[in-house]
């Protein structure tokens, strides 16, 4: 139980951010989902099982913020979780650009599922905020990638130093 | 793989699914019944804390933003506000005027003097999470007397309805949300309607007679009816009438008196919500 811990606390950080982005982050339509960075983020570097219980806290509390669709959240964001966790650490650490594709296209199927049970009228226009959040969602990966690897760097290096 | 998906895993991960299904159902029916989701009650507890501080520090860059700002911009805006100022004198003195001729013709037609709103003031602590739903959380809840149906205002005019509310925060659906309908009238003309959001940042005036006295520039308020929602608070004003399908109704683009993504200090109408 104690390895949810940290991921746990950091997506209801990020929940508390998701309310309070500034208007100028909006971009065609589109706002940062901070909330689906982190769980992507830290789901890329867990397992399958663990991906899908991140994802379900992560739905929880964004339906929560929002207060509509919880059971919708909550379903695309298990999803999203159990497919981020299904891709290695390895494969993760080792080239960017997976996570990057990764966050994008999983943005895009989670959104989708999302929007499956609750439809909206002006499909193009849904279709466009979904594209520009998915762009989002890849950069902000991005990010987060750099800093989780230079996290890992730095836990390697203090390992090595330890056992010199 | 295949050693993969006979292990538990998938059957866990299957099992958080239909989790979340039930959890769809049973929170459908607490928010159409009006009823309190107690899942949720417990996230927005944990949650109010970490909302706060967000807010607070979203609220101290902007002051700082605005601070960095030229002084010629400053100079420009305080002469317009100084004239704004002028303004609003004049035309607070000619209300205090009308009102008090209201107060006595009403007194002299024998009318029941109406209930005066007991307000509660709130502040904004997250606001629009997603892009699909134009939805706020303020810093009042259940213990406050916030109940689901109450309007919020600004001095500006209506912001939007109460739509959950958990111990210590509520959830308030704006103007604009396709899921916002607020009995609507013309301020000029009388004609009434209903105000409904449209999920993009101009709500519309619908059920309009086709021969409804309403031009571009009027303003629209609130008409009380239902009883829910008092009368006369501003919606927005009218930027294009336009005919409905089939000839007989037609209805207006408003832009709302007060915009939602720059709300901060509002009030809860405590009225008692049937």
């Amino acid at each position: 139980m104690r390895r949810y811990a940290l991921p746990i606390a950091v997506i209801f950080i990020a929940g508390a951010l998701q309310g309070n982005l500034p208007a100028w982050l909006v971009f065609k339509g589109a706002r940062p989902d901070v909330v689906l960075v982190a769980l992507i983020a830290m789901a890329l570097t867990l397992d399958p099982l663990s991906g899908a219980i991140i994802g379900f806290v992560a739905g929880t509390v964004h339906g929560t913020i929002v207060g509509y669709s919880l059971g919708s959240f909550i379903i695309s964001r298990t999803i999203i979780g159990f497919l981020a966790g299904s891709v290695t650490f390895r494969l993760f650490t080792e080239n960017p650009v997976v996570p990057v594709l990764c966050a994008g296209g999983l943005t895009f199927l989670g959104e989708a599922v999302f929007l499956l049970a609750n439809p909206m009228p002006d499909l193009l226009a849904v279709l466009n905020i979904v594209l520009a959040k998915s762009l989002y969602s890849s950069l902000l990966t991005l990010l987060a990638f750099w800093f989780l690897r230079w996290i890992e760097v730095r836990r390697k290096i203090k390992k090595a130093e330890a056992r010199l | 793989m295949l050693h993969f998906l006979r292990s538990g895993k998938v059957l866990a991960f299957a099992l958080l699914v239909v989790i979340g299904m039930a959890t769809a159902v049973a929170h459908n029916r607490a928010l159409s019944a009006g009823r309190p989701f107690p899942p949720e009650d417990a996230v927005r507890v944990l949650m109010r804390p970490l909302q706060m501080a967000a807010s607070g520090i979203s609220s101290l860059l902007e002051a700082a933003a605005r601070s960095m700002r030229s002084r010629a911009a400053i100079r420009r805006e305080n002469a317009e506000l100084r004239s704004e100022v002028k303004r609003l004198t004049m035309e607070a003195a000619q209300l205090r005027e009308e009102a008090a001729e209201a107060k006595r013709l009403r007194a002299a037609l024998g009318f029941r003097e109406e209930a005066t709103e007991r307000l509660l003031a709130a502040r904004i602590i997250s606001r629009s999470p997603s892009e699909w739903f134009v939805t706020a959380t303020i810093d009042r809840g259940r213990t406050g007397g916030v109940q689901p149906g109450q309007p919020v205002i600004t001095h500006r005019g209506f912001l939007g309805q109460v739509f959950e509310s958990s111990p210590t925060t509520a959830q308030v659906r704006g103007l604009s949300d396709s899921r916002c309908r607020v009995a609507a009238m013309v301020e000029r003309s009388r004609a009434v309607g209903i105000c409904q959001g449209q999920d993009t940042e101009l709500p519309q005036l619908t059920y309009l007679t086709k021969d409804a006295d309403i031009r571009r520039g009027d303003v629209i308020i609130t008409s009380g009816l239902g009883g829910v929602v008092p009368k006369g608070l501003p919606l927005g004003r009218v930027v294009k009438v336009q005919p409905e399908s089939g000839g007989f109704m037609k209805s207006a683009v408003l832009r709302p008196s007060v915009r939602f993504d720059q709300a901060e200090e509002v009030f809860v109408v405590l009225r008692k919500v049937e």
